[in-house]
């Protein structure tokens, strides 16, 4: 062999030598790219996993994991389907990679009934349902149409192994498929989505079981808040019992006390009024006696001027004694029990008959009173058992201190528009009926309502209240008929009482709310 | 002003929304609110006229030209997924980009490159500086279109030209040209560049032979049958692992063909490189996208790492060398599918392309696509290259 020759065969050996090389280096490449591959997918997962961790919210889970369908497995959709509890069949939970707006609209709206044939492998306990491109199963292939996707895999997640309540389903149309992971007989794309669906399920798990301790959760802490809620409730109640019952001895022990007063003072009060009533009779007796004797006309002047004098004098003690006997007799009213007998009576008529009393008896009294009178009877207020004078005595004085205070903010405040205003107001409350009188005067301020109630407690002039129509109000209302005073105000807006009052004979506690 | 330029990316997989991402972030990027205009490179993952209208509606509808490719560089990022777009906004008072497009390539890609000339004839002027194109990988025969340009345009001058051939993620059935609001396959888009700023630009490969000369014993055009007096798919299995041959697409990212280079450019390197995008089993023969005489020497070749990366570094001493110490406006890298993910892990891949941005200019708005082949003049005259990166800086 020549040297040429035996260069030749040398060169052609390493040529060879280099071919196989390169063909080494291929594979190599291919393996290495293979490794890169599984390792680049196991990262992803766990990086899901550390982002299902973050979070408890289940669309917030599922949308991870439809991301990652698209964006790590490369199918080009992704399907959830939840069952709903008692429904029939699978609706869309989270779909993605349909960007075509009529379809996503259509693909929404799916349902895709429990009884599919497509689903019978799943309940028979088969791990998922491949349908490949050249697949001719009748059953799986009406189903590329209902969902978009020609090639497909369906997997179960969650629920019982044969009767999943949502379905992870990923695959590709056939004009995407190529640039997207196919879809496979058995491979790692299949591996990676029963990875993904297992971490998925897990992270649905976890999320349902946080929801339901936290709903726990705030279930014991709104039963510690409601508990909380009721103490607090009973606690003021029992305060305001406590301040009621306060009031009410204090009342009481006030009533005895000035019954036994007005009782003592009665009779002294009777000899003044008496004796001054008759001295001012006298006077004009002196006078006729005094008519025929001499005297001259400076001493009878000045005898006439004493004599009228002392006849205006008497008069004036008639006039405040007749006053101390009215007070006398109202103080006396309250040790007892009422006046009258117990009927039933129409509420409506009752508190119409007791508006129009006030009104004419203001009328008489101020001889002129523009004020707007307003009824707002309930029709089915109906009829009460009580004491019908002491209930319109009740309804006088109520009515005749909103006239008052309507008629004294007008005087006083002098507003431009304003026009005094009473409204009379019932309701139907069931086994109770409610009386209201409002009135559109000044208020009360707040230091007035803690002591209107007490005897003797009056915000008028002197000679025009005798502070006793609030007390007598409240013991009719509260101890002669077992019901409810309260008052609702607004300084400078209004003031509106309001008296609920039993329909049948007093048999319970007495209430009165300020 | 001067020019503002930037670039954006988005990997979103519904296009309506990629496409406004990627051209907001390079609006943003650019520090502009309408453009001058567009280049777009996108992946064929996308429903190519929803993400082409996204494109147009968020940057206002301005000039626009681009193609599909194996995948896109903006920055630092370079993703060869089929789910990428990358979009460069470009404002400026001192240059100008006229677009065209035509059709056609297989049927006549010298007709195609007349219909460009006539377009953009009266747009070249004194400070034109070249033309970049973006024609279909599968159907542009380069040195026929170049032929049909120049003989139409009569310029008394070299007008370069540079780009690549669009590409489908190695599915080897339909790529994308884009012109404005058109779409188009077997077609090819171009930017007429003129303006006040010069280029500069680096071509290099990374292949080296396996084994010896081997002589083309008979062709037709750009398709090949026997390589000597051999079927041409016998040959090229010797150099595949067992039924690779049937996996073209593979195949043909680990296996080239080298010519030999023209005396011209002897000092680029000793061989040019061609990709085979299509065999037809049944005709028993290859296509490479220029024309090849019998008798023609070649070498079956592979890609080195070694090389590709020494080749890419010199890309950059290169460019640097040119620019001295004026800053590119910006940048554009057309680099071969077969030079991505197929022999680079994403670590490397992103090393190499770290380290020729920090030579050019770090903060530079770079764009880039993943070919088919690539176009770029060497030593005066236009070539058709594969396994090949260009890139041009615009300074």
């Amino acid at each position: 062999m020549s040297e040429i020759d035996r260069l030749r065969v040398e060169n052609q050996r390493l040529s060879d030598e280099v071919k196989r090389l390169v063909t080494t280096e291929v594979q190599l490449y291919e393996v290495q790219e293979h490794l890169d591959g599984q390792m680049s997918a196991y990262r992803h997962l766990y990086e899901l996993g550390k982002k299902f961790n973050t979070t408890v919210d289940l669309t917030t889970i599922l949308q991870l994991a439809a991301k990652f369908v698209l964006y790590e497995l490369n199918f080009e959709r992704c399907l959830f389907l939840l069952k709903q509890s008692g429904a029939n069949s699978f609706s869309i939970e989270t779909m993605d990679g349909y960007y075509n707006d009529a379809e996503s609209t259509v693909i929404a709206r799916l349902a895709l009934p429990t009884a599919s044939l497509a689903l019978a492998p799943l309940y028979a306990g088969v791990e998922r349902v491949l349908c490949l491109p050249d697949c001719r199963r009748s059953e799986l292939t009406s189903l590329r149409r209902l969902i978009g996707m020609d090639e497909y895999v369906v997997l179960p997640l969650g629920g019982e192994p044969k009767n999943p309540i949502r379905l992870l389903v990923a695959g590709n149309t056939a004009g995407q498929a190529p640039y997207q992971r196919r879809v496979v007989q058995e491979g790692e794309a299949l591996l990676g989505l029963a990875n993904l669906a297992s971490q998925t399920s897990t992270a649905i798990n976890n999320a349902n079981f946080y929801q339901a301790l936290e709903w726990e959760r705030q279930s014991l802490e709104e039963k510690v808040r409601e508990r909380t809620r009721e103490l607090s409730r009973s606690l003021e109640e029992l305060r305001a019992a406590q301040d009621r019952l306060i009031q009410t001895e204090k009342l009481a022990s006030l009533g005895q006390l000035t019954a036994g007063i007005a009782h003592e003072i009665k009779n002294p009060l009777n000899f003044i009024n008496n004796f001054s009533a008759l001295s001012a009779e006298l006077v004009d007796e002196l006078g006729e006696v005094l008519k025929p004797a001499p005297l001259n006309d400076l001493m009878r002047q000045e005898t006439d001027e004493i004599a009228k004098l002392l006849k205006g004098n008497l008069e004036k003690v008639v006039q405040h004694g007749k006053r101390a006997d009215s007070i006398v007799r109202n103080m006396l009213m309250h040790s007892r029990d009422g006046s009258g007998d117990r009927r039933t009576v129409d509420i409506n008529t009752l508190v119409g008959e007791s508006l129009k009393l006030a009104y004419h008896g203001a009328r008489a009294e101020k001889r002129v009173i523009q004020i707007r009178l307003e009824q707002d009877f309930d029709p089915a207020a109906g009829e009460a058992e009580l004491l019908p004078q002491e209930i319109t005595r009740v309804l006088l004085n109520l009515i005749s201190n909103g006239f008052y205070a309507a008629m004294k903010r007008k005087a006083e405040d002098d507003l431009e528009g304003y026009e005094p205003a009473l409204t009379a107001a019932t309701r139907n409350l069931g086994d109770r009926v409610e009386i209201r009188i409002r009135d559109n005067g000044a208020g009360i301020p707040s230091e007035v309502r803690e002591k209107m109630f007490n005897p003797f407690f009056t915000t008028k002039p002197p000679g025009e209240g005798t502070g006793l129509g609030l007390s007598l109000s409240f013991d009719i209302v509260v101890k002669q008929h077992a019901g409810l005073i309260e008052v609702d105000t607004q300084p400078g807006k209004f003031t509106e009482f309001r008296v609920i009052l039993p329909r049948s004979a007093p048999a319970g506690k007495a209430e009165a709310h300020t | 002003m001067g020019t503002n330029a930037g670039v954006g990316m988005s990997h979103h997989r519904n296009p309506k929304v990629a496409g406004r991402e990627a051209a907001e972030r390079a609006l943003a990027a650019a520090g502009i609110d309408r453009p001058d205009f567009v280049f777009m490179f996108a992946s064929v993952g996308y429903e190519q006229r929803a993400l082409l209208d996204a494109v147009r509606v968020a940057t206002g509808g301005a000039p626009l030209a681009g193609g599909s490719g194996g995948g896109v560089i903006a920055g630092l990022e370079a993703d060869e997924s089929n789910f990428s777009v990358a979009v460069m906004t470009i404002s400026s008072d001192e240059l100008n980009f006229k677009n065209a497009m035509a059709s056609g390539l297989k049927a006549n890609s010298e007709a195609a490159g007349r219909t460009i000339a006539q377009s953009l004839a009266c747009e070249v002027q004194p400070d034109t500086l070249g033309l970049i194109m973006l024609g279909d990988g599968l159907t542009l025969n380069f040195d026929r279109f170049a032929a049909g340009l120049k003989s139409e345009l009569q310029l008394d001058r070299h007008l370069p030209l540079f780009g690549g051939t669009s590409a489908d993620n190695m599915e080897f059935k339909q790529t994308y040209q884009y012109c404005d609001d058109q779409i188009t396959s077997d077609g090819v888009a171009c930017v007429l560049l003129s303006g006040s700023a010069r280029l500069a630009w680096s071509v290099n490969h990374g292949c080296l032979p396996i084994g010896g000369e081997r002589k083309v014993t008979r062709c037709s055009g750009n398709v090949i049958y026997e390589i000597d007096g051999m079927p041409v798919l016998d040959v090229l299995k010797e150099y595949l692992v067992g039924d690779e041959i049937d996996n073209w697409s593979k195949a043909v990212l680990s296996l080239c063909m080298a010519f030999k280079a023209p005396e011209q450019i002897k000092g680029y390197d000793d061989y040019l490189i061609r990709f085979m995008p299509t065999k037809d089993d049944k005709a028993g023969s290859i296509t490479i996208p220029t024309e090849v005489e019998e008798g023609t020497s070649i070498w079956m070749s592979r890609r080195d790492h070694e090389k590709i990366s020494a080749g890419v570094e010199r890309i950059g001493e290169e460019i640097k060398s040119t620019l001295g110490n004026n800053a590119p406006k910006m940048v554009f890298q057309f680099d071969c599918i077969g030079r991505g993910k197929a022999v680079f892990r994403d670590q490397q891949k992103s090393q190499i392309l770290e380290k020729l941005q920090q030579k050019i200019g770090p903060t530079v708005p770079w764009i880039g696509l993943y070919t088919y082949g690539e176009i770029g003049p060497i030593g005066g005259r236009d070539y058709f290259h594969n396994y090949t990166a260009v890139v041009l800086a615009v300074y």
